[in-house]
């Protein structure tokens, strides 16, 4: 089955992004398919990639972004939720005439019609929120 | 492969407590401007947000109610109302949403089977 993942619950402050990484690695290992990943809501803050968690503690930001890259996964945060909670990339820093950008190279941002178009190729939507 | 798919977007936050509410209409708009086929639920606090003459501007928030006005522009289909909301809060969103359809909590996995996809805020 083609599958798209939508996470909308943060990290650390929600489950979601770690149940989801659970649930992505169960459905590969099944022979599914994970057409996208999308990001939502508090969920962008998954793709900020100036997080640093404590070292004795599990790095769902690192997890995520070795399980994206190792398995070519199209992963995308939503550009106006990411926006609007301070995670941009280098064209949004120049476009708003900002010092710096924070989104992780595995992440794109993009906007909603890439979760809409994911829906109408997938054969399943799942959303893990807060 | 069909390009049209029936999305159920379902509402169950309060209006003026984060910003789940916004972001859910933003998708329902951008799923309706492509094609696709938009519904709304309303469930518990989430139908506090049907009620009219509200401000929300005045707590630094988008005026949602007014977006809704313009659901018909966007081909959005139709409103749900789940039917264990308060009898009083009922009558005043039936006054300002004619059209807006009453689910009991029975009724309701016969209405997510309707839809294609389902998304929860």
């Amino acid at each position: 089955m083609k599958l798209v993942i939508l996470i909308t619950g943060s990290p650390y402050s929600s489950q979601a992004p770690y149940s989801a990484l659970q649930y992505c690695k169960a459905a590969i290992a099944a022979g599914h398919e994970i057409y996208r990943v999308f990001l939502y809501q508090d969920g962008i803050q998954l793709s900020n990639r100036l997080a640093t968690p404590p070292q004795d503690e599990i790095n769902i930001f690192n997890e995520w972004t070795d399980f994206i890259e190792a398995n070519s996964i199209d992963a995308v945060t939503c550009i106006a939720a990411a926006a609007r909670r301070g995670v941009i990339d280098q064209n949004e820093a120049e476009r708003h005439n900002k010092d710096s950008y924070n989104i992780h190279s595995a992440f794109e941002l993009s906007g909603l019609g890439q979760l809409v178009e994911a829906n109408i190729q997938a054969d399943r939507l799942i959303t893990f929120g807060a | 492969m069909t390009n049209t798919k029936s999305i159920l977007i379902y509402l169950t936050k309060a209006p003026m407590a984060n910003s789940a509410n916004q972001e859910a209409v933003d998708l329902a708009l951008a799923a309706a401007s492509f094609e696709q086929e938009v519904s709304l639920l309303f469930e518990g606090d989430a139908s506090f947000q049907l009620i009219p003459n509200q401000t929300p501007e005045s707590v630094g928030r988008k005026n949602l109610p007014k977006a809704f006005k313009a659901f018909p522009i966007y081909g959005i289909q139709d409103l749900y109302l789940l039917g264990n909301t308060e009898e009083s809060l009922k009558a005043k969103i039936h006054a300002e949403h004619k059209n807006i359809i009453e689910v009991a909590n029975n009724e309701l996995n016969s209405l997510f089977e309707k839809f294609d996809t389902v998304i929860r805020f």
